[in-house]
């Protein structure tokens, strides 16, 4: 059981982490297409 | 050079922080929730330093009027609400199996993270709210000055008042844990840091280009367009 609480934390962190992550490149990304 | 390398780097510090916090012996209390501890307390310090961070940069800007100061000031400023985000989603999940609840109103703790953490939202959502550049660096200056006095009061919150949170673990002058966990801890506030210095050079990067389109696109229209030269005759 203890393992799900785990896992979730953990999840859950790097999930934020790296969809913040994901929505800078596109945002980059996008900017310099427009910027093109 | 640093765009690729500090990814890198904090990628391979964060592989080193997942390893250590899960082959960390468990705690006698706790057992092994404790493991989600070296996460939480990394990222409620680092969001303590880049709302740190946005303070002296918001300083530097109502200085000097300086735009880099802008830029690292809101940069710091989302990171910062990031970081508090998965602090209060960690604490919330780590809360549950240890104290049984997920979330408690009564507890300073808490409550003035998640006070810390709506503030900062505030302070996005007003640099989007204004338009103007100046106006927008100048409010959200004074904003980021103002607001950085609830790091230490959510810091010394277990401390003046006592609530369901623990106290301070690690103080200036005794450190209650055992030195393996504390390596565990170190070893993440050291994979969040590397991921802080690499999460902020690419915001304030993005944010020079926001500028730079923002700068063109208010430019009048017409304005890039050269006038056609007229044919002369023969």
């Amino acid at each position: 059981m203890s393992a799900a609480w785990i896992w979730a934390a953990y999840l859950v962190t790097y999930g934020l982490i790296l969809g913040y992550v994901v929505s800078l490149v596109r945002r980059a990304r996008q900017l310099t297409r427009r910027g093109s | 050079m640093t765009k690729r390398i500090l990814p890198v780097l904090a990628g391979l510090a964060l592989v080193a922080g997942l390893f250590v916090a899960l082959s960390s012996p468990p705690d006698v209390l706790q057992g092994d929730f404790v493991r989600i501890l070296y996460i939480h307390v990394a990222n409620a310090w680092l969001a303590f330093l880049a709302f740190g961070v946005t303070a002296a940069a918001s300083i530097g800007w109502l200085v000097t009027r300086r735009a880099g100061y802008d830029r690292v000031a809101a940069s710091s400023a989302e990171i910062g609400v990031l970081f508090t985000a998965v602090t209060l989603f960690t604490g919330m999940i780590w809360g549950k199996p240890i104290w049984g609840t997920f979330w408690d109103w009564g507890d300073a703790r808490m409550a003035s993270t998640a006070l810390m953490f709506f503030v900062y939202l505030g302070y996005l959502a007003l640099r989007r709210a204004t338009p103007d550049r100046v106006a927008r660096a100048r409010r959200s200056a004074i904003l980021g000055v103002i607001a950085v006095v609830q790091v230490p009061l959510v810091y010394f919150s277990v401390v003046l008042w006592r609530t369901l949170h623990q106290g301070l673990t690690i103080r200036p002058d005794s450190v209650q844990m055992e030195p393996e966990m504390l390596t565990a801890l170190l070893v993440n506030v050291g994979a969040f840091s590397v991921l802080y210095l690499a999460l902020l050079v690419a915001r304030v990067r993005l944010a020079r280009l926001e500028e730079a389109m923002e700068v063109h696109e208010e430019a009048p229209a017409g304005s890039a367009v050269t006038a056609p030269r007229l044919e002369t005759g023969p």
